[in-house]
């Protein structure tokens, strides 16, 4: 006997108007999650981040949501199983919720830059910039010049609270007495924006200013621009003598996050070298990427 | 896009020719692709008159020339716009998977971690950009005699020594050829630090003996391109007596490329060829995928069941290459990004090459 036949009425009209409506209603999803998506992309490319909290929060919220909707409905709407769909789902969350969260996180960091360091069991320690160096009882420190040089449009000096793309604050000077002649042998350090794209472009960087230095009367370039490691960390650096001040200056180039460090090392005494190693030695960056190429 | 196809030459066309002949039709053929040579240098003369600081616009702190941002984001936009026909059409990707998937990673993984091969594939992206720009013509040409009906095969080799000569001669013999060495010279701008001898063949004795020898080069392009034009047109000339059909939007286009690529490589400054050539290149390029991928991409938007979804579907593609144009050219940082970037130009010249293909139908 063959087996009965189940039979269930199945209301296809209605069915095909529900699926069409819930198909609309995904499909206009992603249409204002991409549009959201787009908005704030727009704002962070055209303008910059914003600096205040509530602009920061409805750019946060824009992106979040942007991604989150659009990547949601998308997935949804596709034919993809249920459980790939859900896999998905989970990966647009996370990063609907971690992009945003990095920028405003690097943001928040990145305002704390002019912020004075401070000297703690014989370091100095910045914390915004992850820097700390040895800084021993002889040192003579000018803790926060904060001076900003705006180079975008017109050269120009300011005293500002925080960095953009194109300045260049100095933030502080050290001084030690060990030339011959008592004078001070200072180490300035200046703060540039890191927006190098590859290590090229640092490199690049470090011989312009090498260039830039040497075409001064009287500047002799004594080492040329090399790159090298000491520690875990990655310096471009370069030397040149001053003939009429018998002045030797290093340059150091180091990066720290979203910063390049310009450390400054002038001294007078021949025998430098060898103290702006264990200086150069004792630098530390933590929490921040230190390599020119990542 | 690049035309492919692996049959023997013969003049004689398979059936009688239509009587249109266009790719997309009157109207557009001769704006977006006929036409966009001459329509680059229409635009580019108004913007080259104002002072460059007439221009300047300050992104991030940064003082840019806006036709430099403006046409930076849309030689990007259209390398990205590759994607839209080798990974939104199913058919398209079912056919080369591989090449879809695991080299672009394993490039992108490359340039990351290595600075050499981000160096060199920087280095490569700058000469393979000029030989696929000449080969983007040359698939446009080969459409065009398909429209014609002609044999797939006829003039084929013809067709694609022409427009390598038309694009890349100018530029081996114009004033432009050293800000290329100097281009792919900066992509290894790394090596400076390394100050080895490798370093110094790469980033001096190369460079410095092309500078010095140009004047041979452009010699050599002019001996072989003269008595070449004249070949050419009398093979054609002996394949029209054997019975093919002449394309007058080939020959159009053909005159329009050569005249502008003279012109802009070997008479204009270096921000305004540059404009020109590109601009042209990148609106021809964002005519032909719109029009063979429209349904997918309006699919892919999920815009397909709206009256105006082809509408906004484009307007979506134009927003989202632009803003990736724009991000990749002057906000993304590291090695990641860079090499992103280098990955999507590198796989756009690649993938050119075989997903266009005349003879297997595929356009």
């Amino acid at each position: 006997m063959a087996p009965a036949k189940h039979t269930v009425d199945i209301p296809l009209t209605a069915d095909k108007s529900i699926s069409s409506r819930h198909d609309s209603l995904l499909e206009i999803g992603f249409q204002i999650g991409l549009a959201l998506f787009v908005l704030a992309i727009s704002w962070v490319l055209w303008l910059e981040l914003p600096e205040s909290f509530t602009p920061l929060a409805v750019w946060f919220v824009l992106l979040t949501l942007g991604i989150a909707l659009a990547g949601v409905t998308w997935v949804a709407s596709s034919n993809l199983s249920i459980r790939t769909k859900a896999i998905a789902s989970i990966a647009i969350m996370t990063v609907a919720i971690s992009t945003p969260t990095k920028y405003v996180m690097q943001r928040i960091a990145d305002q704390e830059i002019l912020r004075p360091g401070r000297i703690e069991r014989g370091r100095f320690r910045h914390e915004s910039l992850g820097l700390s160096f040895n800084a021993n009882a002889s040192m003579w420190l000018m803790p926060l010049l904060n001076v900003v040089v705006r180079q975008s449009n017109s050269q120009s000096i300011i005293f500002g609270d925080r960095l953009h793309y194109g300045d260049e604050a100095t933030l502080f000077r050290v001084a030690s007495p060990n030339d011959p002649d008592g004078q001070r042998s200072p180490i300035i350090l200046r703060v540039i924006p890191f927006r190098y794209s590859r290590l090229d472009d640092a490199v690049a960087h470090a011989v312009n200013t090498q260039a830039h230095f040497a075409s001064q009367q009287g500047e002799r370039l004594t080492r040329p621009v090399h790159r090298h490691q000491i520690g875990t960390l990655d310096v471009i650096d370069f030397e040149l003598y001053f003939e009429p001040w018998k002045l030797h200056t290093r340059y150091v180039f180091i990066r720290s996050g979203s910063y390049l460090l310009l450390l400054e090392l002038r001294s007078r005494n021949p025998q430098y070298r060898a103290e702006f190693d264990e200086f150069v030695k004792s630098i530390e960056i933590t929490g921040r990427t230190t390599r020119f190429d990542s | 896009m690049t035309a492919t196809h692996e049959q023997t030459e013969s003049a004689q066309p398979p059936s009688k020719a239509p009587p249109s002949g266009y790719i997309i039709g009157p109207v557009c053929d001769s704006i977006f692709i006929i036409g966009a040579p001459i329509l680059a240098v229409l635009v580019v003369i108004p913007l080259s008159i104002p002072s460059r600081s007439s221009f300047d616009y300050s992104l991030h702190g940064v003082t840019y020339d806006l036709r430099q941002v403006f046409i930076g984001a849309f030689i990007a936009a259209h390398l990205v716009l590759v994607f839209f026909r080798s990974h939104i059409n199913a058919e398209v990707f079912r056919r080369h998977r591989f090449r879809f998937t695991v080299v672009p990673a394993a490039l992108l993984i490359g340039t990351a971690l290595s600075p050499w091969i981000l160096g060199l594939v920087g280095v490569v992206t700058v000469w393979w950009d000029v030989y696929h720009s000449s080969l983007q013509t040359f698939g446009f040409c080969r459409i065009y005699d398909a429209k014609q009906r002609n044999n797939p095969a006829a003039g084929r080799r013809l067709d694609y020594w022409m427009n390598l000569f038309l694009y890349t001669g100018p530029i081996l013999a114009g004033v432009h050829f050293m800000d290329h060495v100097r281009t792919s010279r900066s992509q290894l701008t790394f090596l400076m630090a390394d100050r080895g001898d490798l370093s110094t063949l790469l980033l001096e004795k190369i460079p410095g003996y092309l500078e010095q020898n140009q004047t041979y080069l452009s010699m050599a392009v002019l001996a072989v391109g003269l008595p070449f034009l004249i070949y050419y047109l009398v093979s054609y000339y002996r394949l029209y007596r054997e019975g093919y059909h002449v394309s007058w939007q080939k020959v159009s286009l053909l005159c329009a490329t050569g005249s502008v690529s003279i012109y802009a490589w070997g008479f204009t400054r270096i921000l305004d060829a540059f404009f020109v050539m590109n601009f042209f290149h990148a609106l021809q390029y964002f005519a032909i995928v719109w029009f063979t991928e429209q349904k997918n991409m309006t699919r892919a938007f999920r815009l397909n069941r709206f009256s105006f979804g082809k509408g906004l579907a484009l307007s979506w593609i134009v927003i989202l290459c632009f803003l990736y144009g724009l991000w990749i050219e002057h906000h993304v940082t590291g090695t990641w990004g860079t090499g992103l970037g280098l990955t999507v130009a590198i796989m756009h010249f690649w993938y050119d090459g075989f997903i266009w293909s005349v003879s297997k139908k595929h356009v």
